[in-house]
């Protein structure tokens, strides 16, 4: 270690993480090699758990195939749609990425939602498909639905990507290429593919994170589809733990890390190699810039993709409550209803209030720890490429690991169900995110900036505090921009270690700290589902991360095009 | 710890524990709402590491073998007579007890509190009470058109014919087939009916005799005289069941344009386009809310397959156990104590609508005018005091992967059966085959 300091500033980041992440994952490892018996013990049963998964559950393929079906065709259909997008916005102009960002910053929940009442066959949109003859069966019942409403989410976060990778392109290549005649889609072929490739490589491992960890659209849809038909191994293994199947359980989310490990490092592998996609460009490819309306079209389908879920959603929080089931349905309301937002709001006030305060906190304290760390990985090389493998792993790591553990650190502290414990717990799933973020961010940091202020005088933590940090503020905005998206949409953090709503008759304490999330989940119980109450709460539940979204869009762009 | 979502559960608990403190001055009861998709993983991450917080957990039967190990053993309540055990059906309790093999209980972790009678036909007065219908129906079908007086599925299948010809709603009958839950508690209703009359089912005598209402999961397993455990999958009233629910359900959307869920059975029924729905009596007031139904003070209820023959319609009692780390169990077992207790649920009834699961209960909730459709299902929860086979019927809990491994291919077996991609006789081979391949009995 070439100094201390380094090591110093990374320490907080890298003890917590530790601490709080290596013993919940051997713990899990060694559990997934035991059954629990109806009495409550745990028996033995080596790699019993691993042989059931793939030899007698009936449904053991179709799951592991599911996730990888999840895994791959989501990033593989979003990269695709978004690459014309990210054209069409580099000709258009940046300002309608707002816009097309929109579904990233809705919770997932939310997001299924939107989908399921505007496809039903009954009460839906669908219900006009259905009549058109355009399809024949509830299209919730398919797993290309899950891969929709996934491609959905995670589309703007491939179009943000791949557009900042493009606007990356250094000035005098793209110069150099109208010098040499190349316009259009040869010059996208032969100069902007091959420069945007890593962008184009990020997109796809993010989206693909979507696709491994995708729940919400299963959970919406099994009713219709059946049991297991549309699990992946993240939703099975929640099942399992559910059901007090701990065993199997865990050896469900130790076959899904070891997946989602194996992709992340194909992917530092492929990035670190300088991966570079070049492809023929055939004669037949025109040279001249596309036409501009074909552009426009372009991002006419995408807005239409964003707000048609959207817009139905918001439709249905303001109709009255019979005509939210009527068939057919109607697509206006005959009257502005807000009764949905009055018992959004009326109820919902504790729980909305908890979700603003920890996600403001968890998104302070993961940019300031993940900022510290993430600079002495890229820059200083601190811990090497086995740091960067192990915070992808965590990536990788369903947070139902956590659960059990974190208890008992919550309950010993005498902070169960208080603010305190959501910010004790939150950064696990932030942090490693947040690292890998700004470790991307830091590969286009001048070093020689810290070098003159250490050569000024300054000691390396004051160099960081006072010449790294300010200049690292677009990048610590992003990445507390999805800090604060997973905090505002987490659930089973909340749930294990809240269990009442905020106190509000004594705000001060911070005790009582059930989420919106949780607020959310009520809504949606199987006996009282209230439609318009979740469509209004899902508009509600947007606006905090979308207020957030337009503070730092400027940003955006920023921290993916260093590559 | 409640569950959200039951429109007559929350407000009970909280009526319960405020009267409760008005008794007990010094004692504060926290009301812990938490979804029902999240019930059992909030709670097992309390009982798992000995917090005394939640004291008392509400459950349903379905989630009470996960946590049958970490519940507080309440014999001894029962034994002092704090809990007055002739007073709670024993049919009712059959998924939380605990029994050894040689037949004795070891444990009993629950204690019924909540009943909902399901499935009940639910149908429309308008249409019933119709008397130029009513004698077309008689002339046609020889029977009168009053599903208290039906016997059979047969019966209702042909009513639900005669709606549906005469038009006078959009859909005749609305019958559960969801693929999460509802086909699964559907169909058992339906085979429970048919495997009271087989002897490969070997339902046990005072059961059968007495047609007890206990058309539980335990129906599908059975001891060999060896002792081993089987499944009466295989037994020809197995094929018949499939055959009607097939039937049944053919008045609705077909199961691949809308399977038919709860929350369906719930809201569909509300639109007024159904004249009859089989559902749970926990759905009664959301029928009648007139803010959002317009079938509302248009209903009446009557059991299934009809009032003669009412051994479709089962118990679903919701349970409350006790945290074995709670802080004050003896406290927490004196308020499940005023829980059950004939004043409370008076008061229950009166204010919030609330179903007891006691026998006194019942009676006493059933004299309340709104809660007076609750007559005929008094008899139901009396018939089911007693029951000898208490092996038999606790057998499936031992069944440790029965809801994570069995239902989910049942379900889907009969899903594909329902669409037409099998027949019934493939259906059945298929689900007792794997059942038998992947059953894991503790």
């Amino acid at each position: 270690m070439r100094d201390k300091q380094i090591l110093f500033l990374a320490l907080p980041a890298l003890i917590y993480l530790f601490a709080l992440t290596v013993y919940p994952i051997a713990d899990n490892a060694l559990l997934s090699l035991y059954e629990r018996t109806y009495e409550g013990a745990f028996k033995w049963v080596g790699l019993g758990n691993y042989l059931w998964l793939f030899q007698k559950d009936p449904y053991g393929p179709l799951i592991i195939g599911n996730t990888i079906l999840y895994s791959v065709a989501t990033p593989a259909i979003s990269v695709a749609l978004a690459v014309p997008i990210a054209l069409a916005l580099r000709r258009l102009g940046g300002r309608w990425l707002l816009p097309l960002m929109v579904p990233a910053f809705i919770p997932p929940v939310t997001a299924a939602m939107a989908w399921y009442l505007m496809l039903n066959p009954l009460y839906g949109l669908g219900y006009y498909l259905m009549r058109a003859g355009l399809m024949e069966t509830n299209p919730i019942s398919s797993v290309w639905t899950v891969v929709l409403v996934d491609v959905w989410r995670s589309l703007p976060t491939a179009v943000l990507v791949i557009y900042s990778g493009l606007r990356a392109i250094p000035k005098a290549v793209e110069e150099a290429a109208l010098a040499d005649g190349l316009a259009g889609p040869r010059k996208f072929i032969a100069v902007d593919l091959p420069l945007a490739s890593p962008q184009i490589l990020t997109a796809f491992i993010l989206t693909a994170l979507t696709g491994f960890f995708t729940f919400d659209p299963i959970y919406i849809g099994t009713a219709q589809a059946g049991p297991r038909i549309l699990d992946n191994l993240a939703y099975y293994s929640y099942e399992a733990f559910s059901a007090g199947e701990f065993g199997y359980s865990a050896a469900l989310i130790v076959v899904m890390t070891a997946i989602g490990t194996g992709l992340s490092l194909a992917y530092m592998k492929a990035f670190s190699a300088r991966f570079f996609v070049k492809l023929p460009a055939p004669a037949w490819m025109p040279r001249r810039e596309a036409p501009k309306a074909l552009h426009y079209a372009v991002l006419a389908l995408d807005l239409a993709f964003v707000f048609l879920p959207l817009g139905w959603l918001l439709l249905m929080s303001l109709k009255p409550p019979g005509e939210i089931i009527q068939i057919p349905p109607s697509v206006l309301p005959s009257r502005l209803d807000l009764t949905n937002y009055v018992q959004a709001l009326g109820g919902g006030l504790p729980y909305f209030l908890m979700s603003i305060y920890i996600s403001a906190i968890n998104s302070v304290v993961t940019i300031l720890l993940a900022a510290m760390a993430a600079y002495q990985m890229r820059v200083h090389g601190l811990g090497g490429g086995k740091l960067v493998a192990y915070i992808l792993y965590l990536m990788s790591t369903p947070t139902l690991v956590y659960i059990v553990p974190l208890y008992l650190v919550v309950r010993g502290l005498n902070i169960l169900n208080t603010l305190w414990a959501l910010v004790l717990t939150y950064p696990i799933m932030t942090l490693p995110y947040g690292i890998w973020i700004l470790y991307n961010y830091y590969s286009g940091f001048d070093r020689r900036t810290e070098e003159a202020a250490l050569a000024d005088g300054m000691s390396r933590l004051k160099a960081f505090a006072k010449v790294v940090i300010p200049l690292s503020r677009s990048g610590m905005g992003v990445a507390g921009l999805y800090a604060f998206l997973f905090s505002w949409g987490a659930l089973i953090f909340p749930l294990a270690f809240t269990y009442t709503p905020y106190n509000l008759a004594d705000p001060l304490r911070f005790s009582g700290a059930q989420t919106f999330s949780i607020y959310i989940g009520e809504l949606m119980s199987p006996v009282a589902m209230s439609y318009g109450g979740v469509a209004a709460t899902g508009i509600l539940s947007a606006i905090p991360p979308l207020i957030y979204l337009i503070a730092v869009r400027r940003n955006l762009e920023k921290i993916w095009g260093a590559g | 710890m409640v569950p959200t979502g039951d429109p007559t559960l929350m407000p009970y608990i909280e009526l319960a524990a405020d009267e409760f403190m008005k008794a007990h001055p010094g004692v504060q009861i926290t009301v812990e709402p938490v979804p029902f998709g999240q019930m059992v993983q909030t709670a097992l991450t309390a009982l798992q590491n000995r917090n005394p917080d939640p004291a008392l957990i509400i459950f349903y039967p379905s989630q009470a073998s996960t946590f049958a190990p970490y519940l507080m053993d309440l014999r001894p309540y029962f034994n002092s007579g704090l809990f007055n055990r002739s007073d709670i059906p024993m049919s009712a309790m059959v998924s939380v007890v605990i029994i050894s093999k040689n037949g004795t209980i070891t444990k009993i972790f629950g204690v019924p509190f909540q009943m909902v009678f399901g499935y009940v036909l639910i149908y429309r007065k308008s249409i019933f009470d119709n008397a130029t219908l009513q004698a077309e129906f008689k002339r046609e079908y020889g029977f009168d058109l009053n599903p208290l007086t039906w016997s059979s599925w047969d019966q209702l299948i042909d009513a639900a014919e005669f709606l549906q010809s005469q038009h006078v709603a959009k859909y005749a009958l609305l019958f559960p087939d969801g693929l999460q839950l509802a086909i699964f508690n559907g169909f058992l209703t339906v085979f429970y009916t048919y495997a009271l009359n087989d002897s490969c089912a070997g339902i046990p005598a005072d059961v059968a005799k007495g047609a007890v209402p206990t058309p539980g999961y335990w129906a599908y397993f059975s001891y060999t005289p060896s002792g081993a455990v089987n499944v009466t999958i295989g037994c020809p009233s197995f094929v018949q069941a499939l055959r009607t629910y097939k039937r049944l359900v053919q008045f609705q959307p077909p199961i691949d344009v809308q399977a038919m869920e709860y929350d369906q059975l719930r809201d569909l029924f509300l639109t007024g386009d159904y004249a009859m729905v089989a559902a749970w009596t926990s759905f009664i007031p959301i029928y009648n809310n007139a803010s959002v139904s317009k079938v509302a003070g248009d209903i009446a209820i009557a059991p299934l397959p009809g009032g003669r023959y009412p051994y479709g319609t089962g118990l679903a009692p919701t349970f409350i156990g006790i945290n074995p780390y709670a802080k004050d169990p003896q406290l927490a077992a004196e308020f499940i104590e005023f829980l059950i207790s004939p004043q409370m649920y008076k008061l229950g009834a009166e204010k919030v609508g609330f179903v007891p699961a006691t026998i006194s209960g019942i009676e006493v909730a059933a004299q309340t005018p709104s809660m007076s459709w609750l007559q005929p299902f008094a008899p139901l929860l009396k018939a089911g005091a007693n029951v000898t086979d208490l092996q038999r019927l606790t057998l499936v809990n031992r069944v440790t992967n029965f809801f994570t491994d069995m239902r989910p291919y049942f379900i889907n077996q009969v899903a594909n059966y329902l669409r037409g991609q099998q027949d019934a006789e493939t259906t059945q081979m298929n689900i007792y085959k794997t059942w038998l391949n992947i059953m894991k009995i503790s």
